[in-house]
């Protein structure tokens, strides 16, 4: 009965969004547009490195693309879904969450809901071929248990990212600075240094990349998993267990940082 | 007289940044984040290797340490407070001030890089001895680095302008945003030196103004060019800053008749 009501409710909040959606074209084209662009953009860079160069310790120029693109994925999956963590800061700072704290719904849905990040699909999708062209090209031969456990394993990876990114939105409530944005910019970040074979950086940064910010269960492990390639390929299945924590962790840092909240007075 | 308005905005900037200055640390961090990747990055593409496309290891360090000079001015305040004032419609109150839009928006950027600058010379002195940046001696050298800096500064704050433009056919400024600094980043150089791209890219590049803002400042630094030739880039430079400013003053003059004021 609940979750029938908690898709309803998600229906109703996605029709809502895509009218708007629809009511500004031009708007929905240049962000689209934008995200593929910035994704072709990455791909173009990669390429030139591999115009002078055959390999980066060992990884050939689809196995780089196969990581890049696993995390755009992700990356483009969490702007389609769960947008609206990014308005948290600015739903705290004018007092606008009263609305979402006294609507019998949950908090954190309602917030997730708010907003689909449209451009995601720009990256989910272009993001999407290179994948699917780097497993041509690297004629990956894989077993049906295997490519059902790759699935759970970008599947696992999403909360991951989720969490990641409400950590950092969180922080805004904890601080109470409307202008906070530039945090959780920072942690998404941070993903910047998966998006290419974790084994490149110092072993400190692999460590902080795998248990402190661990996008490296959204890119790299995943395509160490698929390639049978990497130091620890079979430490890709620690993945769902990394993201239940941090799941977990993060939504509990979020309700703390709600019970700060004082609302702005009227 | 005239001047006068513009220097008060400027000092007002410069203020506004000291108040938000965790804003400006922390997206300092997210262009050191760029440059700490990309480091490890091309560390392990030089291993074993002595030179790629003419650069050394240590010409490649010094190359991404500009990089990340350059990357840090204009970071992030130009770009949110631009496209804020035309997404919430807060251009209108700038329509009835007798300043340029433009004008003033610019000395705004000044003013916050102005304190960029300062966080960027804090930062970069540990930088360099962390990661053991070879940098020139020559006095010279540095003149040339400072007046081509300037000059990728005006460059990209005319890029930003003009993208920023896009606002007035935009809900959000965050896909924009981003293009453009995908665009800028790649084209020029900031990614990857334009050395490395193939030929006929990089002759395409070199008619285009990207490659002031990053490219061409550090091959300055790493003295590639004779004096009368960077003599001659920095004059071109100069040329595309007014350029790129003409035409953003253009674009602006065409957009700014989609705003539609109620009320009042």
């Amino acid at each position: 009965m609940k979750i029938k009501r908690f898709f309803r409710l998600y229906t109703r909040y996605i029709v809502q969004y895509f009218k708007t959606v629809f009511e500004y074209p031009v708007d929905t084209v240049i962000r689209v547009f934008a995200m593929v662009v910035t994704q072709f953009s990455g791909y173009v860079a990669i390429w030139a490195m591999f115009q002078n160069i055959t390999d980066i310790a060992g990884w050939s120029f689809w196995e780089v693309v196969l990581i890049y693109a696993t995390m755009s994925m992700v990356i483009g999956l969490g702007e389609l879904f769960f947008e609206g963590v990014w308005s948290i800061a600015g739903l705290a700072g004018t007092g606008k969450l009263d609305i979402y704290l006294t609507r019998p719904f949950p908090v954190l849905p309602q917030i997730l809901f708010s907003s689909v990040g449209i451009h995601g699909f720009g990256n989910f999708i272009t993001a999407l071929i290179f994948f699917i062209q780097a497993v041509i090209h690297l004629s990956v031969s894989l077993s049906f248990v295997q490519l059902i456990l790759f699935f759970i394993l970008i599947v696992t990876a999403l909360p991951i990212h989720f969490s990641l990114l409400l950590l950092g939105n969180s922080v805004s409530l904890l601080t109470r600075q409307i202008n906070s944005g530039s945090f959780p910019t920072l942690i998404l970040k941070l993903s910047d240094f998966t998006r290419y074979p974790i084994s490149i950086y110092p072993r400190l940064l692999q460590v902080v990349f795998t248990f402190f910010v661990p996008y490296a269960f959204v890119s790299y492990y995943p395509a160490t998993f698929l390639l049978g390639k990497g130091d620890f390929p079979w430490l890709a299945l620690l993945g769902p267990v990394i993201s239940a924590v941090f799941l977990f962790f993060s939504i509990r840092i979020f309700f703390y940082g709600l019970g700060k909240y004082e609302s702005a007075g009227n | 007289m005239k001047l006068k308005k513009y220097l008060a905005l400027i000092r007002v900037s410069a203020q506004r940044a000291i108040a938000y200055r965790m804003n400006f640390i922390l997206s300092t961090g997210i262009t050191f984040v760029l440059f700490f990747s990309s480091f490890y990055l091309w560390k392990t593409i030089y291993l074993g290797r002595d030179s790629i496309a003419s650069y050394s290891w240590d010409n490649m360090k010094t190359y991404l340490f500009i990089s990340f000079i350059s990357g840090a001015f204009l970071s992030w305040y130009a770009e949110s407070a631009l496209s804020k004032k035309i997404l919430d419609g807060t251009v209108e109150m700038d329509l009835v001030k007798p300043l340029s839009f433009q004008g003033a928006r610019l000395a705004e950027s000044i003013g916050s890089t102005i304190f960029e600058a300062l966080v960027v010379f804090i930062l970069a002195i540990p930088i360099k001895l962390i990661f053991d940046i070879p940098l020139p001696e020559e006095a010279l050298t540095w003149l040339l680095l400072a007046v081509s800096l300037m000059i990728s500064i005006l460059c990209k704050f005319s890029i930003i302008y003009i993208f920023s433009l896009f606002c007035f056919y935009t809900t959000s400024y965050v896909g924009v945003s981003w293009a453009r600094q995908a665009i800028t980043n790649l084209l020029s150089g900031a990614v990857i030196p334009l050395t490395f791209l193939p030929g006929p890219f990089r002759m395409a590049l070199s008619n285009l103004p990207f490659q002031y803002i990053v490219d061409i400042p550090a091959n300055i630094f790493l003295g590639a060019y004779k004096l009368e030739e960077t003599v001659l880039l920095l004059g071109i430079g100069a040329l595309w800053c007014v350029l790129l400013f003409a035409l953003g003053r253009l674009l602006y003059a065409l957009s700014i008749r989609k705003v539609t004021i109620n009320g009042g």
